[in-house]
């Protein structure tokens, strides 16, 4: 009965990636150890030093928050890293540990949640 | 046909037409169909749809009074998500008092509800279907 939070917006453009961090919060406070995964644009969610100061919660802290709470599956999709240009080195300071998936992993994830969530 | 528990998500704003229009129709239906509809949570831009004061153009589908007709035919939750009503300005009675507004204005048979809702939800329900994901 797990549940599966799909990343897929960029940080700040609208509120998604906060929105769904705070579903992630609330269903693993009830023991449902949802996992996340990075996909497409969302994966720029994780650049954590190149996000300017804004007046809204940084997501960084929120994704420190993971670990207390138990996420600890945390997934990313290596081809929207390629896409993005971005560099797996880029990811080494996260306050989080993730691990890189490729398009077959990908898809198994998908297959192995019950519910699926897209923000 | 096994009977199916549902749970309906509206993420987007009642102007949002054919999205808005989309999530009822999916709920009249599957309702008509003979399963059962455990809830439908608004949240992000959805919770917009709660608001007492939607006055659309005349000859305009109101969908707000829709989902207060269909709630009243057959009995399922209709739950707001507190913090994103409060951000956009929806807001009950308790809350009025609570952050000293002038008025209130949460549609009846609207529930403010927690996040916690929706979680209960993804426990219990055979499926969880979103509408008005904006990605």
């Amino acid at each position: 009965m797990s549940s599966l939070i799909v990343m897929r917006s960029t940080p700040y453009g609208n509120t998604n990636a906060k929105d769904a961090l705070d579903v992630a919060l609330t269903l693993a406070a009830f023991e449902q150890e949802p996992a996340l995964l990075y996909e497409g644009r969302g994966v720029l969610q994780l650049l954590l030093s190149s996000q300017m100061d804004t007046p809204f919660k940084h997501l960084g802290k929120i994704l420190s928050a993971l670990p207390m709470y138990d996420i600890e599956h945390i997934y990313i999709d290596k081809d929207s890293l390629t896409e993005c240009g971005i560099d797996a080195k880029q990811l080494q300071n996260l306050p989080v540990q993730c691990r890189l998936l490729d398009a077959t992993q990908v898809s198994d994830l998908f297959q192995q949640h019950q519910h699926v969530m897209v923000f | 046909m096994n009977p199916l528990s549902y749970c309906l998500v509206v993420r987007c704003g009642p102007n949002q037409q054919s999205q808005a229009l989309s999530a009822f129709e999916f709920a009249r239906e599957l309702l008509a169909q003979g399963h059962r509809l455990e809830r439908v949570f608004f949240y992000q831009q959805g919770v917009l749809t709660a608001s007492s004061l939607r006055t659309p153009a005349q000859g305009e589908l109101n969908i707000t009074h829709q989902w207060q007709q269909l709630q009243e035919q057959h009995p399922f939750g209709l739950d707001v998500c507190i913090a994103a009503a409060l951000q956009n300005g929806i807001v009950d009675e308790n809350e009025s008092q609570r952050y000293q507004l002038h008025s209130h204005n949460l549609a009846s048979g609207f529930e403010l509800a927690g996040l916690g809702q929706l979680a209960s939800a993804t426990a219990t329900c055979d499926r969880v279907i979103t509408f008005g994901a904006n990605v």
